[in-house]
């Protein structure tokens, strides 16, 4: 069973009953999928980071396809039109400024997930 | 064929394999542990980043092998799981293969896999469930 309680009156923006039972609850796979999604996620978003910095439009559409289904994993719905938007304006080579703007509501979200990953326990 | 190889046909469960060719390394891990966990009778799984360096072991032959479409997160010039099924289905037209993309536009490469006699799963909440069941489909074979 894990441990969906508010954290602070934040919002929560993970769904882990998505990823608890695809591992059919168990713990150590959970934890395991947990550690790849931290490492793999924080590569992505500095990867995002720098193609915006160098207006690279083709990365900037590939790093945002992935990371659909990378952010997916932990139920983190509020990212999906943020990344398909980002998506679209890379294949288009246009609105750095918005892909700019979402990159930081990007960025948000994701810290608070690794918070809300961080924080998570499992009840006895 | 054989007495010894007809009793070798006869008793030895059949070993399946599956390959996965993702290129997303979170969400590769979760579809192996989750096969894993629904099939316990499945002797290996393989993960390929790219559908290239899966083409290599395709003469394998894996009970199923299952393909993103775009796999160019780590190589811009990788070739896409539609190309790379083509290819394998000129070569074997009975493997079988289930495409995912997490693409919105679609319905090209969905009715194209389909003339390949390949399934085609969007990545959404669901796809799990349905490569399940067609994994499952495919084990009855």
């Amino acid at each position: 069973m894990i441990n969906t309680e508010p954290n602070n009156n934040i919002t929560i923006v993970c769904n882990f009953n998505y990823l608890s039972g695809l591992m059919g609850g168990k713990e150590h796979l959970i934890k395991k999928i947990m550690d790849t999604f931290l490492i793999q996620v924080k590569e992505e978003l500095d990867s995002l980071n720098d193609a915006i910095l160098k207006k690279d439009y083709a990365t900037i559409k590939n790093l945002a396809h992935t990371m659909k289904s990378t952010v997916s994993i932990m139920g983190i719905s509020i990212l999906h039109p943020i990344l398909q938007e980002m998506e679209e304006l890379g294949k288009n080579s246009t609105a750095l400024e918005r892909i700019i703007t979402l990159n930081k509501q990007l960025n948000l979200i994701c810290k608070q997930a690794f918070e809300e990953i961080k924080g998570y326990s499992f009840s006895s | 064929m054989n007495f010894f190889e007809n009793l070798f046909k006869k008793t030895a469960p059949q070993q399946h394999t599956i390959f996965i060719v993702e290129d997303n390394e979170a969400y590769a891990n979760l579809l192996k542990e989750f096969l894993m966990l629904r099939f316990p009778e499945i002797l290996t799984i393989k993960h390929f980043v790219t559908g290239e360096d899966c083409l290599k072991e395709s003469f394998q032959i894996p009970t199923v092998i299952i393909m993103d479409h775009l796999l160019n997160k780590n190589q811009s010039n990788a070739a896409t799981g539609l190309s790379i099924i083509k290819k394998m289905k000129a070569a074997n037209s009975k493997l079988n293969i289930i495409l995912l993309s997490a693409q919105t536009e679609i319905e090209v490469v969905s009715k194209t896999i389909a003339k390949y006699g390949g399934i085609y799963i969007p990545k959404n909440e669901e796809a799990f469930n349905k490569i399940e069941e067609q994994v499952k489909q495919f084990l009855k074979k």
